[in-house]
């Protein structure tokens, strides 16, 4: 594992928020880590694998919401260091991400993640976030002309809405625009991604810029 | 472990001089021991479907196999033999008779088929009472029981001929969110403990999203069928 991500699950799994979040702002200040990796290797792999060694359930949800409490701002705090990675990598695209969950999906922070990775690839993105009551976004289509749609979803019953969700996006679309999809919810069966009507799945970085890349030839 | 429960080309249409087809082409199987949720909106054939499949209705066409076995190829005694002994039925109207104990309840479907209770059975019962938790409230008239209670003590019925296959329909559509949250794991216990297969109808998203696999049913049709 790597080294950082040891020291930051030291203070993660204590609940730590002053010393988490400090030693990631430290991080990426000193430059010893770039966002890619600190998503990827760092927060996605705490998320996924929060530890509850309480018997009581209910225990295990509250310490859940903690730790993801303590991921969600260290995700904001590290909008600034996404904008100038971003003018680092000096690329510009023309494509317009919009990034959001299905109805009832309360888990947002790996779409959120999702779009700093879109912001990377020099992209417009647009975080819509979870619980979207999304038939005013699905009016919005018109005036945003996307040209990928992002879905994350985490529970694996939000699958059914987000079929139904795909459908009715793709009915009022009227130009090209690629429907992608990921999250927890397809880890163990990726063709669902197929299942229910997206035309993609993603898991990482590399994945979401094969996309952009692929989308600015066309 | 096998399939259990195997739809083929199931289509079903009421009526004969006006005409509605409520299924179309159902292609479905379910694994022993496995826990399932059909989900779909009201009137889109689920019950019509669960009923199909618990040999209480018959399809207009097409066949349904009960652990490899045909359906239409069974004599009626080997037919009341499956739903006696191989399924059980939970219903969200229980059903219990008011004027029986909890534990007369749960005995009823045994009762019916062989007259006699032996201490076995009664024992059994006793049991089935203790896993679903009403051991202390076994003898007190249905009738004065919490919604909650009645419809443990129909899981209990369902479950006295030991059935290898438990077919719930909206069996917490009528309870608050804690009840409905105990018939869950008390489902879930026992799919666990006894290796008993669940197929259950739900609105209920708790049930739902805890299910191994969820099956859609839109307009008579499968729309999404699901695997955690
Ligand atoms: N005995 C019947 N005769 C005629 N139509 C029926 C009968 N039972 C159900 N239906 C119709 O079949 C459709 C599906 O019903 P049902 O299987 O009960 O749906 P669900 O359980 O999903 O609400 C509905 O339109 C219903 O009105
Ligand atoms: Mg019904």
């Amino acid at each position: 594992m790597d080294e950082r991500a040891l020291e930051f699950q030291k203070y993660f799994n204590d609940e730590n928020k002053e010393q988490a979040v400090s030693y990631i702002l430290r991080l990426l200040h000193d430059k010893t880590i770039d966002i890619v990796s600190l998503y990827e290797l760092i927060l996605a792999p705490s998320l996924n694998h929060i530890m509850c060694e309480h018997e009581d359930e209910r225990i295990c949800i509250w310490k859940e919401h903690i730790k993801s409490g303590i991921v969600r701002t260290i995700v904001e705090c590290a909008y600034p260091f996404v904008m100038e990675e971003r003018k680092m990598r000096g690329v510009k695209s023309s494509i317009t991400a919009v990034i959001l969950c299905p109805p009832e999906e309360y888990h947002d922070i790996g779409a959120r993640m999702a779009a700093d990775f879109f912001t990377l690839c020099g992209c417009d993105a647009i975080f819509v976030g979870s619980n979207t009551p999304y038939h005013d976004f699905h009016h919005a289509i018109s005036m945003i002309h996307p040209d990928i749609i992002a879905i994350s979803v985490s529970d694996y019953y939000n699958l059914v809405a987000t079929k139904r969700m795909i459908e009715e996006i793709r009915s009022v679309l009227t130009k090209h625009c690629q429907i992608i999809v990921g999250g927890c919810a397809f880890q163990r069966n990726r063709q669902t991604a197929i299942k229910i009507g997206a035309d993609d799945y993603v898991e990482s970085f590399a994945d979401i810029e094969r996309i952009v890349r692929s989308g600015v030839t066309e | 472990m096998g399939t259990i429960m195997e739809l083929k080309n199931i289509n079903k249409i009421y009526g004969t001089q006006i005409q509605t087809q409520v299924l179309y082409d159902i292609n479905l199987s379910f694994e022993a021991g496995s826990f399932n949720s059909i989900i779909g909106q009201s009137g889109s054939g689920k019950s019509t479907l669960l009923n199909i499949m618990g040999t209480l209705d018959r399809p207009t066409t097409g066949d349904v196999f009960i652990k490899g076995v045909n359906v239409n190829e069974m004599t009626d005694n080997e037919l009341a033999d499956i739903r006696n002994l191989l399924i059980g039925f939970v219903f969200q109207f229980h059903y219990l008779l008011p004027e029986f104990t909890a534990i007369e309840n749960v005995l009823m479907p045994y009762r019916i088929r062989n007259q006699k209770v032996t201490k076995e059975v009664k024992s059994k019962a006793e049991e089935y009472m203790e896993l679903v938790g009403l051991s202390q409230v076994r003898n007190n008239p249905s009738s004065k029981m919490s919604g909650g209670q009645q419809q443990r003590t129909a899981i209990a019925r369902a479950l006295i001929n030991n059935p290898s296959l438990i077919l719930a329909d909206e069996p917490t559509g009528n309870l608050d969110s804690d009840s409905t949250e105990n018939i869950y794991e008390l489902m879930r216990d026992i799919n666990q403990k006894l290796g008993t297969t669940f197929i259950i109808i739900t609105h209920d998203r708790r049930i739902a999203e805890k299910a191994d696999r969820i099956v859609e049913i839109k307009d008579g049709k499968i729309n999404l069928d699901l695997t955690k």
